[in-house]
C-alpha cells in the first residue's frame, strides 16, 4: 500500500469510516501515532534547523516570547527568503490549502469529499487569473521579491520537518512557487468580494411584489452614521450628483454556487484620530478585521528590518509582505468596502457557442483533469466568454449556466500595491501605493505622524444599460455588448477605462477623526458603490463614542482606543429590549426573571451577563419566526433573509409580523427561555466562547483551540459571532508616538506542540493586548541564514 | 560464581515456570522442553548481575528498534521478555518497557508535556496502544524460548 494511500486510511479509520479494522488500517495508525517511531511524532519533535543556506545573502530570524519572527537582512530578497522560511516553519500545511483551494487541486490531496469544490475553483480559473497578474509582475521588484520568498518557503519544504497535518492527511506538500502567492493574494481578493448575491436578488425580485422587495432590501439604512458623514470635515473625494433587466435562477444552482461563495458577513471595523485630539499630538489609528476564525489564526504576524525600512504587522501566510500594520513612518488597515465589482450573464447557448453582440461565438475552452487522491480523475473543460468564467452544472436534468465577470480575474497588482505601502514614508506615497491596488475593494486607512487618509481602492465598473449608469445587482444579458465592462480583459491585462477613477471613489484627506464598519461609504458617491453594506450598528457605535470623546476636554489616548474596540453595546439591544419588556405581562412565569435581568441591563454582550444570554437567544428565535415562519415567511433559506437593521426597524405593524409584532416578541422569549432552560446556561459566556477550530478538528479534537468564554457579537465593535465562527482575526492599535499593540486569536504557530500554537487565545478573548514593537528581542530563538559568502 | 548471585537460590522450582519437563535436552540448552532456549540466555536469566547487565542493553536496544519502526516496539518488548526469568516477569518487564516508552515519547517532543500529550485525542490513544500492547505481546515470547 502507497505510504499516501495508507495514511488517508487512517484517517479514515480515526472518523470510524474504516472502523472494519483493516489490517492496512492498523498498519497505518501504527506508521502514523506509534510511539518514537510515529510520522507524526517524529514530525512534532524534530526541530527547525536553526542555520539555513541562502543563495539571496545574509538574514537572520530572532523569536520574541510571543513566537514572531523579526527579520534583519542587509538586502530584501535575503530578507524574504528568510521569510518565506518563517512562514512555512509555522504555517506549511495552512500555506498549501489555500493554493490547493484555489487551484483547484485539494482532492489530489485530500480526496474524493473536495472534488465539487475543485470543480468550481477549477472553472472559475483562477489559476489564470493568478497568471495574468504574475505576467503583470515580470521584471518588477515585487516579483523579485516573490520568487526569494518561494525559494525560502521550498527551502523549508525540502529541509524542515513537515507539519502534522501532512501525517495525517498523508500526502506530501512540494515546492512553492512565486504563483502560489498570487493565488493566495487571488484567495483574499474573492474572499472579500467574490459574491453571487446578484443572483439571490434577482431570486428575491422574482418571489416578492416589487413593495417588499424595495421594503426590505432596498432601503438605504437609516442610521445616519456612512463612513463619511455630511459633516465630516477635510478634503471629500468621491461624492456629488449621481450619475444613474432579469433571468430565471434556478434555486439549486444558486445554492451549488453559494457553496463556494466565501463566508457572509465577512466584515471590519477601523478609525483613526488626527492628532489634533490625541494626547500625544500624533494620530492613532484602530483596527480590527472580522474574518474567519480558525486554528491556526487566518493571519501571521512578522517584523521585517532591511535597509531604511522597518516594518510589522500581519500578513496572509504565503505571501510575502505585511498587508496590515505599520511601519516607522506610519499604520494602515483596510475594512471591507461592499463595493459590487462582480457580474452575472445569462446567455443563449447552442453546443460549443453562446450568442453575443448579434453573433454566435464560440467558448474559448481548455480540457483540465481534477485529479482525484484514492479515486477517479475527472476530466473537465473549462470554458470562458468575453465576459469571463462560465459556469454550468446539470440540475434535475438540465444544465445551468452562468457566466461570471469579476475584477480579479484580470492582471491586478495588489501584491505591488502592499509591497509599496510596506516601505512607504508617508501620506503621498502611501495614497500613491493604494492607487495601485485593483483588488480587492476596501476601505484603507492610514495615517502617519501628522496626516489621516482614508481611501477606497480597488477597481469598480462602471455599468450602463443604454447609456444610463445601472447598478450590477442584477443578472445582465450577456448577449448585449453594452453590459461588458469597458476595459477590462479577463484573465488578460485590462486597461480599466471604464472604470471609476480612483479619485472618484469616496476618500478624505486630514479628516479630524474617521471610522468604518463596513456600512456605507457615502450617502451620495458620484458612481454606484454596491450594495452590501453593513446594518451600521458598529459604525453608529464607533461615531458615538468617537463623538462624545471628541466633545470632551480629555484628548483621545491609547485607553480610549481600547476601550471602543473592547465596546461590547449592542444597539440592536436597545430597540427591541424595551418592546420585550412592553409584553412582559403577556409572558410565562418562567420568563420573570429573565424580564427582570433585562430591565436592569446596561445593552452589553458581556459574557457574565444573564440578560446577554437570553437577548442572543431572543434574537436568533425572533428572526426564525419572523422571516421564516408564518403565513408571510419569505420561502426561502436563511441567507436570503434581510440584514439586522431591517429586522430591528421592521413596523410593529408590518406584514411580516402578521401585522402584531408584540406576539412574535412573546413567541420568540418563550422559545429563548425554553432553549436556556433545557441548555442549563445562565450567562452569556456559558454559550459564547472560543470555539475556534482547526480544519482537522473533526477527526483530532485536541487540535481546536481551548473554549474560553468571551464577549461580544456580529454587531458590536468587539466583535465575535455567535458559534465563533468569524470575528476579530487580528486587532491592532497604532500610536505614531508610543507604543503599539495587537493580538491574534490564537497563536504564531500552526503546530500543536509548539507554546506559540494558541498562547495569544486567552488575551485576545479577555480584549487585551500584547506590545507591537520595531525592536528586536535580545534572548529570542534566532535561525541564522548564510549566503554564499556566509 | 557463588550461589547468591544466582535467583535459583530464591526460586527452588528453577525452571518450573517453563511448563513441563517433557522436552528434551538438547545441545546448548539446558532447559527440558526449550531445546531452543540458548544457553547463554538461561545464564542470563539465572545471574541477577548479568540480567543487570544485559537488561538496560535490552532497553537501549530495544529503543533503538522502536524508534526506527513500529515493528521495533514488538522488538523491544521481545528482547526484556527473552532475559526475564519466567513468563510473568516478562510481561512485567514488558509493561515497564510500555511505561518507559511512554514517557520518552513526551520527553523528546521539545515544548510537550503530559498532559498536552495526553490530551492529543484521539491518536494518542494509538500511541499508548501500541507503547503498552506491542511491547506486551512481545514479550511473550518468553512463554516459548
Amino acid at each position: 500500500m502507497p505510504p499516501d494511500k495508507r495514511r488517508r486510511a487512517i484517517l479514515g479509520a480515526i472518523l470510524g469510516a474504516g472502523a472494519g479494522g483493516s489490517v492496512f488500517s492498523a498498519s497505518g495508525l501504527l506508521e502514523s501515532f506509534a510511539p518514537l517511531s510515529g510520522e507524526t511524532w517524529r514530525t512534532a519533535r524534530e526541530g527547525v534547523p536553526d542555520t539555513v543556506s541562502s543563495p539571496h545573502g545574509d538574514a537572520m530570524v530572532t523569536y520574541d516570547e510571543m513566537g514572531v519572527p523579526h527579520i534583519e537582512a542587509d538586502t530584501e530578497p535575503a530578507a524574504y527568503y528568510a521569510v518565506g522560511y518563517a512562514q512555512a516553519a509555522d504555517r506549511l500545511f495552512e500555506m498549501d490549502l489555500i493554493r490547493r483551494l484555489m487551484d483547484g487541486r485539494l482532492s489530489a490531496a485530500l480526496g474524493e469529499t473536495t472534488v465539487e469544490s475543485d470543480l468550481f475553483h477549477a472553472k472559475m480559473d483562477f489559476r489564470a487569473a493568478a497568471e495574468a497578474s504574475q505576467e503583470a509582475l515580470s521584471g518588477t521588484r515585487t516579483e523579485t521579491l516573490l520568487e526569494a520568498f518561494a525559494d525560502g518557503v521550498t527551502r523549508y519544504v525540502e529541509t524542515g520537518p513537515d507539519p502534522i497535518e501532512t501525517a495525517l492527511a498523508g500526502y506530501d506538500i512540494g515546492g512553492w512557487t512565486a504563483l502560489d502567492s498570487l493565488l493566495v493574494g487571488t484567495q483574499i481578493s474573492w474572499g472579500l468580494t467574490g459574491s453571487f448575491n446578484a443572483l439571490r436578488r434577482s431570486l428575491l425580485r422574482d418571489r416578492l411584489d416589487a413593495e417588499d422587495y424595495e421594503r426590505l432590501y432596498e432601503r438605504p439604512f437609516d442610521h445616519g452614521a456612512p463612513i463619511i458623514r455630511s459633516d465630516t470635515a477635510g478634503e471629500i473625494e468621491g461624492t456629488g450628483p449621481r450619475a444613474e433587466t432579469d433571468a430565471s435562477i434556478d434555486p439549486a444552482f444558486l445554492d451549488w454556487l453559494s457553496t463556494f461563495e466565501p463566508p457572509r458577513g465577512w466584515g471590519s471595523n477601523h478609525w483613526a484620530v488626527s492628532g489634533e485630539h490625541t494626547d500625544t499630538g500624533s494620530p492613532m489609528l484602530a483596527y480590527d478585521p472580522h474574518l474567519t476564525l480558525m486554528a491556526p489564526p487566518i493571519w501571521y504576524e512578522q517584523r521585517i528590518s532591511v535597509g531604511d525600512v522597518d516594518v510589522r504587522g500581519a500578513t496572509f501566510p504565503g505571501l510575502p509582505f505585511v498587508i496590515v500594520g505599520e511601519n516607522s513612518h506610519g499604520a494602515w488597515g483596510f475594512t471591507n468596502t461592499g463595493a459590487d465589482v462582480i457580474d452575472h450573464y445569462d446567455y443563449e447557448v447552442e453546443g460549443e457557442a453562446y450568442r453575443h453582440d448579434g453573433e454566435w461565438r464560440e467558448f474559448d475552452t481548455k480540457e483540465r483533469t481534477i485529479e482525484v487522491a484514492d479515486g477517479t480523475d475527472r476530466e473537465i473543460e473549462i470554458r470562458k466568454t468575453v465576459h469571463g468564467a462560465f459556469l454550468d452544472r446539470e440540475i434535475a436534468g438540465e444544465t445551468r449556466h452562468v457566466g461570471v465577470a469579476w475584477t480579479g480575474m484580470s492582471d491586478t497588482r495588489e501584491s505591488e500595491a502592499i509591497y509599496e505601502l510596506s516601505r512607504s514614508t508617508g501620506m503621498d506615497e502611501a495614497r500613491a501605493a493604494l492607487r495601485k491596488m485593483d483588488v480587492p475593494t476596501q476601505n484603507a486607512l492610514y495615517i502617519d505622524s501628522e496626516n489621516v487618509l482614508y481611501e477606497v481602492t480597488g477597481r469598480i465598473p462602471i455599468r450602463r444599460i443604454d447609456g444610463e449608469v445601472v447598478r450590477g445587482d442584477r443578472v445582465f444579458d450577456g448577449s448585449d455588448p453594452e453590459t461588458t465592462w469597458e476595459g477590462f480583459d479577463p484573465y488578460g491585462e485590462s486597461s480599466w477605462d471604464g472604470f471609476v477613477p480612483f479619485e472618484d471613489t469616496p476618500g478624505a484627506v486630514n479628516p479630524p477623526y474617521i471610522g468604518t464598519a463596513n456600512q456605507r461609504p457615502v450617502d451620495n458617491p458620484t458612481y454606484p458603490i454596491g450594495q452590501a453594506y453593513a446594518s451600521g450598528f458598529r459604525g453608529g457605535q464607533i461615531y458615538s463614542r468617537l463623538d462624545y470623546r471628541i466633545d470632551t476636554p480629555d484628548p483621545v489616548d491609547i485607553e480610549f482606543m481600547k476601550s471602543v474596540q473592547r465596546d461590547t453595546l449592542d444597539l440592536r439591544a436597545g430597540t427591541l429590549v424595551p418592546a420585550i419588556l412592553d409584553v412582559a405581562d403577556r409572558l410565562s412565569e418562567a420568563a420573570e426573571p429573565w424580564i427582570e435581568a433585562l430591565s436592569e441591563w446596561d445593552l452589553r454582550m458581556d459574557r457574565s451577563s444573564g440578560a446577554a444570554l437570553v437577548f442572543s437567544r431572543f434574537y436568533e428565535r425572533f428572526r426564525e419566526i419572523t422571516w421564516g415562519e408564518g403565513d408571510t415567511n419569505l420561502g426561502l433559506g436563511e441567507a436570503f433573509w434581510p440584514q439586522a437593521w431591517v429586522l430591528v426597524d421592521l413596523p410593529a405593524d408590518d406584514p411580516f409580523f402578521d401585522g402584531d409584532r408584540a406576539s412574535v416578541l412573546v413567541e420568540a422569549m418563550e422559545r429563548a427561555v425554553e432553549t436556556i432552560e433545557s441548555e442549563g446556561h445562565s450567562e452569556y459566556g456559558d454559550v459564547h466562547r472560543t470555539t475556534i477550530d482547526h480544519q482537522f478538528g473533526d477527526q483530532v479534537p485536541a487540535l481546536n483551540y481551548p473554549r474560553y468564554p468571551t464577549d461580544g457579537t456580529a454587531y458590536t465593535v468587539f466583535n465575535v459571532r455567535d458559534g465563533a465562527d468569524a470575528g476579530s482575526s487580528w486587532r491592532q492599535i497604532s500610536d505614531m508616538d508610543g507604543t503599539s499593540l495587537s493580538v491574534l486569536p490564537g497563536g504564531q504557530d500552526g503546530s500543536y506542540f509548539s507554546e506559540h500554537y494558541d498562547d495569544q487565545l486567552r488575551l485576545w478573548a479577555d480584549g487585551e493586548y500584547k506590545r507591537m514593537r520595531l525592536e528586536t528581542p535580545t534572548d529570542g530563538d534566532v535561525i541564522t541564514f548564510r549566503g554564499a559568502g556566509g | 560464581m557463588s550461589e547468591e548471585e544466582t535467583d535459583m537460590t530464591h526460586h527452588p522450582r528453577g525452571a518450573g515456570d517453563h511448563g513441563g519437563d517433557d522436552g528434551e535436552h538438547a545441545a546448548g540448552s539446558a532447559y527440558p522442553g526449550y531445546p531452543w532456549t540458548p544457553s547463554v540466555l538461561i545464564a542470563i536469566r539465572r545471574r541477577r548481575r548479568w540480567r543487570g547487565i544485559a537488561f538496560p542493553v535490552a532497553v537501549a536496544a530495544g529503543l533503538g528498534a522502536a524508534w526506527i519502526h513500529p515493528l521495533g516496539l514488538f522488538v523491544a518488548g521481545a528482547l526484556v521478555g527473552l532475559l526475564s526469568r519466567t513468563i510473568k516477569w516478562a510481561v512485567v518487564a514488558g509493561i515497564a518497557l510500555g511505561v518507559l516508552i511512554a514517557v520518552v515519547q513526551v520527553l523528546v517532543v521539545p515544548g510537550m508535556d503530559a498532559g498536552e500529550f495526553l490530551s492529543f485525542r484521539p491518536p494518542v490513544y494509538v500511541t499508548l496502544g501500541a507503547a503498552l500492547g506491542a511491547p506486551i505481546w512481545g514479550s511473550l515470547i518468553r512463554g516459548v524460548v
